[in-house]
């Protein structure tokens, strides 16, 4: 699904990012990314959502490769990709609805598909009932949950999540990544940046760690 | 709780990609174009204040050239109804025999540009001027009559429209440098130069409506620069889940259209207003001179182009700051 050939990320201030970096994650897989702050987790995951280009080196995502998505088509790319943030990137003045819909009117889906799909992308994260309300009612936990769905809504085939427990006390976190877990296991492949070592052992899935810009030996 | 999602789920894929392909670009064009269009809309009117504030800026860029431009179609239906007023008075030498006067009028009568001459002699002039005045001491103070012989030459039609009013006055020196004519008065001279004038005023007005056109374009250009910068992280989250540029542009548009119409429409209403409290002094100074004037006001097709001028032109603004806005906060 991912996979990166010799990537080399630096920054216009001089700040190397990633360096010859080889890796790949295959289809249904769900891999956490880890490392130490400023080892490249970030950077890597721009990458893949064409906020960043390597500076050098191929990667490509779901055969295709990115250094061919010129920019017109960058939007249409990240359409088919499902983005989770540590902040979660609310409109906080928008309902809870309009927030986890918005894909979907920007893909230009009928009001009665945005409807439908909108409220069951809700009620996977269990959230149905707080459907009309602001995001700023909400607990934290939930919020990221509202987060969550909007990535899912439009059915992505990857899931990219940056810090997602990053502000969720340990439980919270717990609950998060069984989320994501659950995405996983109805084929969705998802790559998790998270600094929370002892959360990722217990979900007994495969690592990817980052040290000082290059891949760690596991 | 797994097992239950994984139906869903695998329920619904095909379904989705149905869906995605049953719309054609048309109509998801026009769908996202009404959810922005009645969107922008409500945004706007969430903050009254701010939104009136601007619209009555733009609104009186529109009104100020607009009340110039009834002033002076108006001031030109005034000179419309003064064309009966075209005549030339010719003035010839009292001593002149009749027989001179006749030859003089024929003369004048056979030019192209002449409808009509009539002779007013000087015994007639001062038989009238009697009958009008109680004055015969003065005449028989006088004695001899000092009154000329009097050409009314009436001009033909052509002559009185053309607007360079070049004909009218080269039929005037012609008169003028006839023999024996001693003066030849325009009665509608002033009519002629009323008419400049009102052309010159016209030529200042279209000056000052580019000029304000212009500042209503800032005007709009830079609330929609502010706009932008008050929506920066919704722009952001917007390209971040893969809206294009033009869906993360186009509420923005529609916000300058909106400005644009809700200006022009406060413009003609400033204008009814205007017009209508001065109507009545009008009319009452009207009945003064002409029996028949009514004070003229916008018209459909003025109506019309006011509204479509203001609106598309505020579109044009906020293209031109949502563009530049938008390329700063470009984050791939």
């Amino acid at each position: 699904m991912i996979r990166f050939d010799n990537v080399s990320k630096s920054y216009p201030n001089g700040h190397q990012a990633l360096t010859n970096l080889n890796l790949s994650v295959p289809k249904g897989e769900m891999v956490f990314l880890t490392g130490h702050s400023g080892a490249g987790k970030s950077t890597l995951l721009k990458l893949i959502a064409l906020i960043e280009r390597p500076t050098r080196g191929q990667l490509f995502v779901n055969g295709r490769n990115l250094n061919s998505v010129d920019r017109s088509l960058v939007s249409y790319y990240r359409q088919h990709l499902g983005m989770v943030f540590q902040d979660n990137r609310l409109l906080q003045n928008q309902t809870v609805f309009d927030n986890v819909a918005l894909p979907l009117v920007i893909k230009g889906l009928s009001k009665r598909d945005i409807k439908k799909r909108t409220e069951a992308a809700l009620d996977q994260v269990e959230l149905l009932s707080k459907i009309n309300l602001l995001p700023g009612s909400l607990s934290s936990g939930e919020q990221q949950r509202v987060g969550i769905a909007r990535a899912i809504v439009s059915k992505p085939m990857l899931l990219i999540a940056d810090e997602p427990t990053g502000n969720l006390d340990p439980d919270l976190s717990w609950d998060i990544l069984q989320l994501f877990k659950r995405f996983n296991e109805v084929g969705v492949t998802v790559l998790i940046a998270t600094h929370d070592l002892s959360l990722v052992k217990q979900m007994d899935q495969p690592i990817i760690t980052l040290d000082h810009s290059r891949l760690a030996e596991a | 709780m797994a097992r239950q999602i994984k139906k869903k789920t695998t329920r619904k894929k095909p379904k989705s990609t149905n869906t995605t392909t049953s719309t054609s670009p048309f109509k998801l064009a026009l769908s996202q174009h009404g959810f922005h269009f009645v969107d922008s809309l409500k945004g706007l009117i969430k903050e009254p204040v701010s939104t009136l504030m601007t619209a009555f800026v733009i609104a009186i860029a529109l009104a100020l050239p607009t009340c110039l431009y009834l002033l002076i179609s108006n001031a030109q239906g005034l000179t419309e109804r003064w064309e009966t007023t075209h005549d030339i008075n010719v003035f010839v030498e009292g001593s002149l025999s009749t027989s001179k006067l006749e030859a003089l009028q024929d003369k004048i009568s056979q030019r192209e540009d002449v409808q009509l001459v009539r002779i007013i002699s000087s015994q007639q002039a001062l038989d009238e001027l009697k009958q009008e005045i109680q004055m015969q001491m003065i005449s028989e103070a006088i004695g001899s009559n000092p009154l000329p012989h009097t050409l009314i030459v009436s001009p033909k039609n052509k002559i009185i429209n053309d607007k360079t009013n070049s004909a009218i006055q080269k039929l005037n020196q012609d008169l003028a440098a006839l023999p024996s004519v001693s003066s030849v008065q325009l009665d509608a001279e002033w009519v002629l130069k009323f008419r400049s004038v009102v052309d010159l005023l016209k030529r200042c007005v279209y000056l000052l409506a580019a000029l304000l056109s212009l500042g209503m374009l800032l005007v709009v250009s830079n609330t929609i620069r502010l706009h932008v910068q008050q929506k920066q992280n919704e722009i952001e989250v917007k390209k971040l889940v893969g809206a294009s540029d033009d869906f993360v542009r186009r509420p923005f548009l529609y916000i300058g259209f909106w400005y644009g119409f809700l200006g022009s429409i406060i413009a003609l209403i400033l204008v009814s207003i205007l017009l209508l409290s001065i109507s009545g002094p009008a009319t009452k100074l009207s009945e003064l001179y002409l029996s028949s004037f009514e004070l003229r006001g916008l018209g459909l097709s003025d109506t019309l182009f006011l509204i479509l001028f203001a609106s598309i032109l505020s579109l044009v603004g906020a293209w031109i700051a949502a563009q530049r806005a938008l390329l700063k906060i470009d984050i791939s």
